[in-house]
């Protein structure tokens, strides 16, 4: 006789369909004794076990898109156990491979067993399926099995309280009033806000692949979590739970949060029964930073209790009352799982006078992102942390782990305390953090003038600028400085004045900044290249009371005061040296050294104000980082109007080195670069990742031993593979230009692999990653960066709002600049770059960094520039489009879109390709992502417009597929954009129209297509990549 | 997660206290229940009823094994036991659970006794007799003339202990149970389940007898009905005077059967609980 499957037991069959070929749903009981176990007792007593429980002998059979259990007859379950021999490996090694093996449904047996001869003992491992079994299931079986397996070792008959039959245990109906419970719980629930922050990018999870990681807390741990309990008046399962909430909320979850609990649903007399008799309650709770954990633990409680007490209600019959993402596949209630186990059983016992013991081997699947299994022992509590390997490093869960014990503690100590102010960090995390934080040290310097008037003064006829064949002096620079001092004086500048510096790079230029230094003011760098409007907003905004212009240099506008550079004359200076310690004296650390321009995403560009301490430091770190003394050459090749260029100014000028001016062609073309770097014999370079991946080629066989700078933009792993690879020094450098040109440096080495960290805090800079409560982050979660320390700039000139807005105070880190990149600690203690904070989406419930996208695109060799979007599609499904500046190879796009498949998350692979010559911008230079969003659709309405009047259901497996869909969703408005999910299809609905699909085209389809091809085009398209001769049997080519 | 299995949580309230009631609530009993009264008190406390074990009589627990898990689960709840409610032989169950609770927490638990019964084996045999009276559909004459002249013979043989009379009823029971509920068509598995529960029964009523509560006994507060035989009323001497088996006896015009779904007695025990 057989019954329909329950939906519970239907919903872990269906499981499988999305993870072919993994045994997901796959429990075990193994033993290993120490000696060897008698197989025909072990037979003897699995068969007893079989022929006892009913329930062991249920099996599934999928018949016409329904699934169908019957119980086997006690005589015909014929389990064969499998006798294998050592084969070197441990046991779980040996054991995993049997153990997930998948069960079937096709009324075949769903437990089966081998006995493996190790060479530390005999073990029997017996797998079965969850649909039979359960863990409390697996602690009677081996407490039967034992006691039947030594009866007949000896003999013996079974024993008299083994000899009956079992049948399967019911469980109870489920009330209505259960269902209103659950219905009112989730009232209003969605799921997507369950992400953490230390999840791997993209989200998407297509394997369940799974791993563990098991931690015995620290022995105090379980006595504070018993007193808390006692304290806070709740079960110990509640405070472990509560504080499982806050660590998932400070990995940035929530605050809203759901947590998976598995309960035994067996009843006082039913407490022998096996079988899959749980279910996992969802549990939600929302976390509120201001209350304390004693109120959290409060409502943990009964949220907990009001679950165990309408427990009986399948957690697969709430579904529907979720509002789901598009594509999510798997468990949408809940990603994390918590578990607690009061009294663990103790894994050691005899078996027939041999000593044995049960040990735990997993089935390699992790049904949810992670799960905390907690376990008291006699003297400590374990965590064991199961956790899907597509969602998290195994280094993050060992983390998280060690976070939660130091939780426990912290919260022991005072429950009080309102939540969101507790540090949920471990003592790895604060050693890593606290170790790449610790840069304190002294300034050689107080200003960057008097460096070099000591330099000046020490050596006056070396040469400290070469500009092609030109020779400069430090006395001849110095001279000029003077004269530059002298004018502006003349002028009435004086301290507090900003002097605009419209000048290229060379000498001049270099004695210009002196001289304004010199005379007490600050300066503005103006690239005279730059459009007439922009300098002119700029020398306005700036209220520069004087601009110093270059040779040759001509300066918009009316009613300005513009003097020249003064000249760099050979022989000139053969006077008094000057005197470092006056020179010092002339301007303190919080004075304005320069005023730069940025420009904002949005809005006018804004002036960054830079002080002398903050300069002094940046050149002082580099200087002691790089070694750079009297035998490096610097060259000067980032337009003066960046601020990165002031250390290739700087750093050969303090550090007693020759500065090397390039021309503006060598940072695009490498023979140029190449030659200056022969000629100049250049030590130090320092260039923006555009400029190296386009002088590379040519450069690569000249860069070995010398200091390689590389900053400004991101630096693509490939990239840095291939620069460090030259056998130079490289260095990935990042830092806004509001914390003064860098703020972190990280070495790169050819063996690195992977996008390219920016490691540590240079000097006297303290950083930070701040979660969106501004709470500091540990290691491995994402956040926004924040710097602070000597390189913080003043602010903005002239926009207080602006200033208030990014720049603040920390109560540690003090004074600090919100970068409004994300970021995140490694666990060693370097930083990695994310992206811009404000560039991270959440598509159909994944969230996505459109940067790393970007990044992923550029390391294809043939990108020079990648942007991506998001878009709307006509249906107005939100859709990733790529533009790239690439070669015109039409091949291109097609190879993007197999590159970018095969290192992203499907949830992240733009959808759209389009070949570009250059991308639209900002005023300011900047990609102008608003166009390209803009681009995408007039792209496609030019493309409806060319496809206007086609027959759209010419092809046959699209008209096909429609009509399947029509068929499954029982309606008549289905059309090829028709998405199945959108109009009223479920995955079991799914399921059956795979199975139809399967058997009308003759194809092995996954359900996770249907998921990722909703609409019968899209899924035509899927049919065909599957059979490349054409699903219809037609050429592909008719597409 | 482990379950309370020895408790049914009838109400969850914000609250860190709970109120427990001890009583064998099988299904269909024309007696209210305490899943009556609890909606009566308000949602200002959690509301657990114990969830009887199953045991057999034969098995002879002790009384302190029988309350065991209900002790347990309880205090791994952390709650703080506000209050603890007997209904009839749940009275001696309710009396113990409060001495573990008051031993346990700063303030001992109001105890209030609704008819309370000690277990004796008059009031075993009396329970037995009622359960024969509703299943007389099920049995025919003979049996029923059959088994109740076994338990009148036992009751002289067994005088006053209380387990060996339990034993034999449970024996007796089983003996007519099996043919008499298989000729209603019941198959194994439902007999079996019948017969559990008779036995599980027949073990709360009897195990009751291994507890002495009388000292706590009389540091409660009785709640009597107008019924006759019930609770304390039978035992009154001289008739009418309050029993001095308990510290206070509030007494209501409610019959027994009705007395856990009174607006009056939810009323008293509100009042009762009031911190």
């Amino acid at each position: 006789m057989r019954r329909p499957a329950t939906r519970k037991e239907e919903a872990l069959w269906l499981l499988e369909k999305f993870v072919p070929g993994t045994g997901v749903n796959n429990l075990s009981v193994v033993f290993q004794v120490d000696g060897e176990l008698e197989p025909a007792a072990v037979q003897e007593a699995l068969d007893h076990l079989l022929a006892r429980h009913a329930v062991l002998r249920t099996v599934f059979d999928a018949d016409g898109g329904a699934l169908w259990a019957r119980t086997l007859e006690p005589g015909r379950a014929g389990l064969v156990l499998e006798e294998t021999g050592p084969r070197g490996g441990s046991v779980a090694e040996e054991l995993r491979p049997f153990i997930a093996e998948p069960f079937r449904q096709d009324g075949s047996l769903l437990v089966r067993a081998r006995l493996l001869a190790h060479a530390d003992g005999d073990v029997l491992c017996v797998a079965v399926h969850h649909s039979v079994f359960d863990g409390m299931s697996a602690q009677l079986f081996l407490g039967e099995f034992t006691a039947l397996y030594e009866a007949f070792v000896s003999g013996n008959r079974a024993p008299a309280a083994l000899r009956d039959e079992v049948p399967a245990w019911r469980e109870p109906e489920p009330g209505e009033a259960a269902a209103a419970y659950w219905r009112g719980q989730l009232a209003g629930f969605r799921a997507d806000a369950l992400g953490l922050a230390n999840e791997r990018q993209g989200g998407a999870v297509t394997t369940l692949d799974g791993d563990e990681v098991t931690v015995r807390l620290a022995p105090g741990v379980k006595e504070t979590v018993a007193r808390l309990a006692r304290d806070l008046r709740a079960p110990e399962a509640v405070v472990l739970l509560a504080a499982y909430y806050l660590l998932l909320a400070a990995h940035g979850a929530g605050p809203d949060l759901t947590v998976g609990s598995p309960v035994s649903l067996r009843d006082r007399g039913a407490q022998g029964a096996l079988g899959y008799h749980i279910n996992v309650l969802t549990l939600r709770l929302a976390v509120d930073a201001a209350e304390s954990f004693r109120d959290l633990v409060a409502r943990a409680r009964k949220v907990f209790l009001g679950g165990m007490t309408h427990a009986g209600y399948p957690v697969d019959e709430l579904l529907g009352t979720v509002e789901r993402p598009d594509a999510a596949w798997r468990n949408l209630l809940f990603r994390h799982v918590f578990n607690y186990a009061p009294l663990a059983a103790p894994a050691e016992f005899t078996l027939d006078g041999q000593p044995a013991v049960q040990l735990t081997v997993e089935n390699g699947s992790s049904k949810f992102d992670l799960e905390f299994f907690v376990t008291a022992h006699p003297d400590a509590l374990t965590v064991r942390a199961a956790y899907c390997t597509e969602v998290f490093e195994r280094a993050d869960v060992e983390l998280m782990v060690g976070r939660y014990e130091e939780l426990l503690l912290t919260l022991g100590a005072d429950p009080d305390r309102p939540v969101g102010g507790v540090p949920v960090w471990c003592e790895r995390d604060r050693r890593a953090v606290a170790a790449a934080n610790a840069t304190e040290r002294a300034v050689p310097w107080p200003t960057v003038a008097a460096a070099v008037a000591r330099a000046v003064a020490e050596d006056p006829d070396a040469v400290a600028v070469e500009d092609g064949e030109r020779r400069v002096t430090r006395r001849e620079l110095w001279a000029a400085a003077e004269a530059g001092r002298a004018l502006l004086a003349e002028a009435g500048v004086g301290p507090g004045d900003v002097v605009a510096l419209a000048g290229r790079r060379g000498a001049e230029t270099a004695a210009a900044v002196l001289g304004v230094w010199l005379a007490g003011a600050a300066y503005l760098p103006v690239d005279p290249d730059h459009p007439e409007q922009r300098i002119a907003y700029q020398l306005t905004d700036s209220d520069a009371k004087v601009v110093l212009a270059g040779p040759g240099v001509t300066v918009p506008g009316e009613g300005r005061k513009v003097l020249e550079m003064p000249g760099v004359a050979a022989g000139a200076g053969s006077g008094a040296l000057p005197d470092p310690a006056a020179v010092a004296a002339l301007a303190g650390p919080g004075d304005l050294a320069y005023l730069i321009y940025t420009s904002g995403s949005t809005g006018r560009p804004k002036g960054t104000l830079v002080g002398h301490g903050a300069l002094a430091n940046l050149v002082a770190h580099f200087a002691d980082e790089l070694a750079a003394g009297p035998d490096d050459t610097t060259l000067w090749l980032t337009t003066f109007s960046f601020d990165i260029s002031a250390l290739e100014l700087w750093l050969p000028l303090v550090t007693g080195g020759r500065l090397a001016v390039a021309p503006d062609e060598a940072r695009t073309g490498g023979a140029v670069l190449r030659d200056l770097l022969e000629r100049h014999r250049v030590t130090v370079v320092q260039a923006t990742p555009t400029t190296w991946r386009l002088v590379l080629p040519e450069v690569a066989g000249r860069l070995a031993g010398l200091r390689v700078l590389s900053g400004g933009e991101p630096l693509p792993g490939a990239l840095a593979a291939q620069l460090a690879a030259t056998g130079c020094e490289l260095r990935n450098v990042y830092g806004p230009t509001e914390t003064t040109v860098w703020s972190t440096a990280g070495r790169v080495g050819p063996g690195d692999g992977g996008r390219a960290g920016v490691g540590t805090p240079i000097a006297n800079t303290r950083v930070f990653v701040a979660g969106p409560d501004g709470r500091d982050l540990p290691p491995g979660v994402r956040g926004e960066l924040c710097i602070a320390g000597a390189g913080v700039a003043a602010g903005y000139h002239g926009r207080p709002e602006l200033t208030a807005e990014r720049f603040g105070t920390h109560p540690v880190h003090g004074r600090h600049y919100r970068t409004g990149d994300l970021a995140r600690w490694l666990p060693e203690g370097t930083l990695e770059i994310l992206g811009r904070l404000d560039r991270q989406i959440k598509l159909r419930g994944n969230r996505i960094e459109l940067g790393e996208v970007e990044a992923v695109l550029l390391e294809h060799p043939d990108v020079r520039a990648a942007a991506v979007v998001v878009a709307e599609d006509p249906a107005g499904e939100p859709l990733l489009a790529a533009f790239v500046v690439a070669s015109e190879r039409p091949e291109a796009v097609d190879e993007l879109w197999a590159h970018a498949r095969g290192a992203l998350p499907p949830s992240a692979v733009p959808q759209e390709y389009a070949v570009v010559d250059a991308f639209p911008t900002t005023g300011n230079d900047k990609v102008d992502y608003p166009a390209l969003t803009r681009e995408v659709a007039r792209r496609r309405s030019a493309a409806a417009a060319d496809t206007a009047g086609a027959d759209v259901s010419g092809d046959p497996v699209v008209a096909r597929l429609t009509g399947l869909w029509r068929e499954a969703l029982g309606r008549e408005d289905v059309t090829e954009d028709t998405n199945f999910f959108a109009a009223g299809g479920h995955s079991l609905l799914g399921a059956t129209l795979v199975m139809k699909l399967e058997g009308a085209f003759g194809v092995k389809l996954k359900l996770t297509d249907l998921f990722d091809n909703p609409r019968p085009a899209a899924f035509a398209r899927r049919l065909r990549d599957l059979a490349p001769r054409g699903a219809d049997g037609e050429s592909p080519a008719s597409e | 997660m482990a379950k309370p299995t020895s408790w049914n949580i009838v109400t969850v309230a914000d609250s860190d206290e709970v109120v427990i009631a001890a009583d064998f609530p099988a299904t269909g009993r024309p007696e209210a229940q305490f899943t009556d009264l609890a909606p009566l008190l308000g949602d200002t406390r959690s509301f657990w009823q114990t969830v009887p074990p199953v045991v057999s009589p034969e098995e002879g627990v002790s009384g302190a094994d029988y309350i065991k898990q209900w002790g347990a689960e309880l205090a791994d709840s952390g709650l703080v036991v506000r209050g603890v409610l007997g209904f009839c032989v749940g009275g001696v169950y309710a009396a113990a659970l409060a001495d573990e609770a008051a031993r346990r927490q700063e303030r001992p638990p109001v105890l209030v006794l609704f008819d309370p019964e000690q277990a004796t084996v008059p009031t075993l045999y009396w329970q037995f007799e009622k359960l024969l009276g509703n299943l007389t559909t099920v049995l025919s004459a003979e049996e029923v003339t059959r088994v109740r002249d076994t338990s009148l013979a036992l009751m002289q043989e067994h005088g006053e202990d209380v387990g060996g009379y339990a034993a034999g009823l449970h024996r007796v029971f089983r003996s007519v149970a099996v043919d008499a509920f298989g000729r209603l068509g019941l198959d194994a598995e439902r007999t079996e389940e019948m017969i559990g529960l008779f036995s599980s029964f027949i073990s709360y009523l009897s195990v009751a007898a291994r507890l002495d509560v009388s000292d706590t006994w009389r540091r409660a507060t009785a709640i009597s009905s107008s019924s006759p035989r019930s609770g304390l009323n039978p035992h009154r001497s001289p008739a009418g005077e309050d029993s001095p088996l308990v510290a206070r006896e509030i007494r209501f015009d409610t019959e027994h059967a009705q007395l856990l779904r009174s607006d009056a007695v939810a009323e008293t025990v509100r009042e009762l609980l009031r911190p």
